[in-house]
């Protein structure tokens, strides 16, 4: 048995549910705005860990699970509490539900895309850059700083730079430009995050089930995220390639940071060297599958059904293709 | 030879004697209380690239703390040291306590070659588990643990911290107050190792044989007395 946790309108869950529904497996999809109907309840003899997982008329025992897709949105934010106080018992009720879900999936012995405890890294940018490297990926030059004269002198070393937030809190990469510059001495009150530019093109990896799937994004911004938005175009994705030793990388950055499914974010300057600039543990993959056809969705559902190595295990991805499969290529 | 560096709050007791211990047998040991890194005079520097990761600290009295001259950390961060800024109005609060969550986690970090217990994103010290994933790693470790029922409809059940101090600890490779019963002192030592928190707290059970009750990667150091603070001199130098 498979479960799915969202919200069943969501591009890349009903994507993951399609192909699931495409190979013929069973699972369920627990609607995380059936804030009514969700139950779990877990329990341990002290030896054993099972428990039941109530949703809509269904009862499943937990220990009957072989495989979970997290893809919840804030609880906080769903839409049936609000106007609900901060402690009424349906909010608590519904936190608690998502809480006990993700410490099951914590302690079960299951294949689960992604676990919570796994994602942590990409709460830090400057942290997660640190476990970049030592999966042997290189990472732009990093000042985090609230000391305008480290700023003035980082500058100086790297010409331009962009700024962004230390966090996971969304915000939009922009250059550091004149008019910033002028009021650079507001960073005494919290420190923020500045990087050397690095020109070049953007390539996003998804990593699942052993295989890469590479984008090339061409786009004028300096954020492709937001190119039409900032910018008046949008950006074009296409399928690519990643040479060998690059994919390697990647695959190994996936097993150092514990993904089962990860969105690599890379840079290939004109130079032709790969900078990794952030790892995404919960990908909204559906964006690059939609331009690019790559079949990202159906490789979640394999890995769900138990197909493919947990992560990347040890092979090595082919050399050829949009697609890495290390599968064709494993060393006795 | 470099600095061993105590991170803690003045609040935190043991972890300021355990220190003392060590300065005592002519470890060359710093202190640095988090309530310091408060102020918004407080200058940071943190650079991380490819090849090097560095900090460098000035404190608002003008010391200056260098990750270069650091060997080892005590980690015991509960919190991010939080500014004024962190403290003031919604929204630009919650969203500096964001940013000033995710710093500490980076600087302290890349702050020695050894940090213990390193930080992760589920703390600061050492990643807080609940009872459920205690449970689940300490199975698996061969730590026998109490029943459990937790039921989202409760609450309340999620909630489950003993109110006195750690029963256990593990520094290392080695447990103090673990009961005395065939493969207990191992199976600690090994939920410390898969925990990734190599200093560990553990409660258990007072009646019936000993099972695992709850564990936190913040533990009281006092309950290892002199013997826990050799284990930790040994854990610091490694």
């Amino acid at each position: 048995m498979i479960l799915l946790f969202g919200i069943p309108s969501e591009t890349p869950l009903a994507m993951v549910a399609a192909a699931l529904d495409e190979r013929g497996e069973k699972y369920v999809l627990i609607n995380q705005r059936d804030v009514h109907g969700n139950r779990i309840r877990v329990s341990s003899d002290g030896d054993r860990l099972g428990g039941e997982l109530y949703t809509g008329e269904l009862r499943l025992y937990l220990n009957e699970v072989d495989g979970v897709y997290l893809r919840p949105m804030d609880d906080r934010r769903l839409p049936e509490l609000a106007g609900e106080r901060e402690q009424s018992a349906l909010r608590r009720r519904t936190i608690a539900f998502h809480e006990l879900l993700v410490q099951w999936t914590e302690a079960a012995e299951i294949t689960v895309i992604n676990r919570y405890s796994r994602m942590g890294s990409n709460f830090s940018k400057p942290y997660q850059a640190q476990l970049i490297t030592r999966a042997g990926l290189a990472t732009p030059d990093t000042l985090v700083s609230n000391d305008p004269a480290a700023v003035l002198a980082f500058r100086e070393q790297h010409g331009e730079l962009i700024f962004k937030s230390i966090s996971g809190e969304r915000s939009i990469v922009k250059k550091l430009g004149a008019d910033d510059l002028g009021r650079l001495g507001r960073i005494r009150h919290c420190p923020v995050q500045f990087q050397a530019w690095v020109p070049g093109q953007d390539i996003r990896v998804h990593t699942i089930g052993g295989k890469c799937f590479a984008t090339a994004i061409n786009s004028a911004g300096v954020d492709y995220r937001y190119a039409a938005l900032r910018d008046g175009a949008a950006a074009e994705l296409t399928a690519t390639t990643l040479p060998d030793e690059i994919a390697q990388r990647c695959l190994a950055l996936s097993d150092a940071l514990g993904l089962e499914f990860a969105g690599i974010d890379l840079r290939r300057d004109p130079d032709g060297r790969y900078v990794c600039f952030e790892v995404n543990p919960s990908p909204a993959f559906s964006y690059y599958e939609s331009h690019t056809g790559q079949p990202i969705a159906a490789a979640v559902a394999a890995r769900l059904a138990g197909m493919g190595p947990a992560r990347s295990s040890a092979r090595r991805p082919a050399s050829a293709g949009a697609a890495h499969d290390p599968g064709d290529t494993v060393a006795a | 030879m470099r600095d061993w560096l105590l991170v803690a709050s003045a609040q935190d007791t043991s972890a300021l004697w355990a220190f003392e211990r060590l300065a005592a047998r002519g470890r060359p040991c710093q202190v640095l209380l988090t309530e310091a890194l408060q102020s918004s005079d407080v200058r940071w520097i943190h650079r991380v690239s490819t090849d090097a990761v560095g900090v460098t600290v000035t404190l608002a009295d003008g010391r200056r703390i260098d990750s270069a001259d650091i060997a080892a950390v005590l980690n015991r961060t509960i919190l991010a040291p939080f500014t004024a800024m962190a403290q003031g109005q919604w929204p630009d609060s919650a969203y500096a306590r964001s940013e000033q969550s995710a710093f500490a986690l980076s600087w302290l970090e890349g702050l020695a070659p050894v940090v213990v217990n390193s930080p992760a994103a589920r703390g600061l010290a050492g990643a807080w588990r609940s009872a459920t994933e205690w449970f689940g790693l300490a199975r698996r470790a061969g730590l026998p643990c109490a029943a459990l029922t937790v039921d989202s409809r409760e609450p309340d059940t999620l909630v489950r911290m003993p109110m006195r101090p750690n029963d256990g600890l593990v520094v290392g490779r080695q447990t103090f107050g673990v009961p005395d019963r065939p493969g207990l002192r191992a199976a600690a030592v090994e939920l410390a190792r898969a925990a990734d928190t190599p200093l560990l707290g553990l409660w258990f059970s007072r009646e019936g044989p000993p099972r695992l009750e709850m564990a936190t990667p913040h533990p009281d150091l006092s309950v290892g007395g002199e013997f826990a603070v050799e284990a930790l001199d040994e854990l610091l130098a490694a």
